[in-house]
């Protein structure tokens, strides 16, 4: 297997990781009943994450960045052992983190999209259909929630930056080679990057997925969990204000029901 | 050295005190969920290998766990060594043995 195919296959796998979830969505809007599992959008998330670390390796260096994740000092003969052994291993940890962060992003997306769909819902003269979709009962409620999951994969993203920070301030090399045993030193900085993602990278990520509901409830149980609620508030994360209508929508929604009701009367 | 072998004999008793706390908050319903114990037990698990690891000699121990021949130069690159082996190693374990671990002590009504 030549590197030319290696890389036809990363692009394709990809571009089907990106797309399974716009084609679920595109079925779903025909009334079939697609709606992905949360294991298979991880499942998803770890393609997303793990395709583009083996496109990234290919382009930079890929026997590099093996010997420096593994330590290993031997180059491998053929395009399909440097393939099998760099998915096994970056992939394989770049899969874990992708996994593990895919609450966390489809809850950033829904976010996006509930703040999206509230602007087109600005009302438009001579349309009298955005009066129920601006009604308080439709806008108040939100689908976004938490869960441990979502916990688990902020703690995840909070071990890979302070490890990560810890890292890249301190002997990036020497970590790295320490981590995995090895004596390569990277050539480059990108080359570096990848060999720190496929070490440190996924332990912070473990370990910060694993020790974050313990700390939730411990900083819940100590009441430390209000100065969090109050820094959330301040970015308005995951808070909701009881649905209020501006003076220019309640004008408008009272003119368009006084409207219907002469229409309904006549 | 000193300052991070404090914090892992510190992190210790942070997860024992989690529990603690939680029981007393709620006697009838602990409210851990199962990933929250999986969570204490990586804890522990790695926070008493790191431990066994800085007392039996660091240095060695990550060269022994990761095959290499590097000797870390600094504390720091020593202890994110050492967590980018041992303690995920042991946290691993430490994740998966939990709930076997929780049924036993349930079954001998601890």
């Amino acid at each position: 297997m030549s590197i030319r195919y290696t890389k036809f296959f990363t692009v394709v796998a990809t571009c089907s990781a990106f797309a399974t979830p716009l084609n679920a969505q595109n079925i779903d809007s025909t009334n079939v009943s697609t709606k992905m599992s949360d294991a298979a959008m991880q499942g998803v998330g770890c393609l997303a994450l793990a395709t583009p670390a083996l496109a990234a390796a290919y382009a930079v260096g890929p026997t590099e960045i093996m010997m420096l994740v593994t330590g290993a000092v031997i180059v491998p003969s053929s395009a399909s052992q440097l393939l099998i052994s760099l998915g096994g291993i970056l992939g394989g940890a770049a899969c874990g983190v992708g996994a593990a962060i895919t609450p966390n992003v489809l809850w950033i997306l829904e976010s996006l999209q509930q703040e999206k769909s509230s602007v087109q819902n600005t009302l438009a003269p001579n349309n009298l259909q955005p009066v129920a979709e601006i009604a308080p009962t439709a806008v108040a409620e939100s689908t976004i929630s938490t869960n441990e999951d979502m916990v688990q994969g902020w703690g995840c993203l909070a071990g890979v930056i302070g490890i990560s920070a810890l890292t890249l301030a301190t002997a990036p090399v020497e970590i790295v080679g320490l981590s995995a045993g090895g004596v390569t030193v990277p050539t480059n900085s990108p080359i570096l990057f990848l060999g720190m993602a496929g070490t440190v990278v996924p332990a912070g990520c473990t370990i910060g997925a694993a020790a974050s509901l313990p700390m939730l409830v411990l900083s819940r149980n100590l009441g430390l969990d209000a100065i969090g609620q109050a820094i959330a508030s301040l970015f308005n994360w995951n808070y909701h204000e009881p649905a209020q209508l501006s003076n220019s929508k309640a004008k408008y929604i009272e003119a368009n029901v006084s409207a219907i009701e002469q229409i309904k009367g006549s | 050295m000193k300052i991070f072998l404090r914090t892992i004999m510190l992190a210790m008793p942070i997860a024992m005190f989690t529990l603690i706390t939680t029981v007393q908050a709620d006697e009838t319903n602990t409210g851990l969920s199962e990933a929250t114990q999986a969570g204490i037990g990586c804890l522990v698990l790695s926070s008493a290998a790191l431990a066994a690891a800085l007392w039996a000699g660091p240095s060695e121990t990550v060269m022994v766990a990761a095959g290499g021949l590097l000797v870390p130069s600094g504390t720091t690159p020593l202890m994110v060594g050492l967590t980018a082996t041992v303690a995920v190693a042991s946290c691993g374990v430490g994740t998966a043995a939990t709930p076997a671990v929780m049924w036993f002590a349930e079954q001998i009504g601890l």
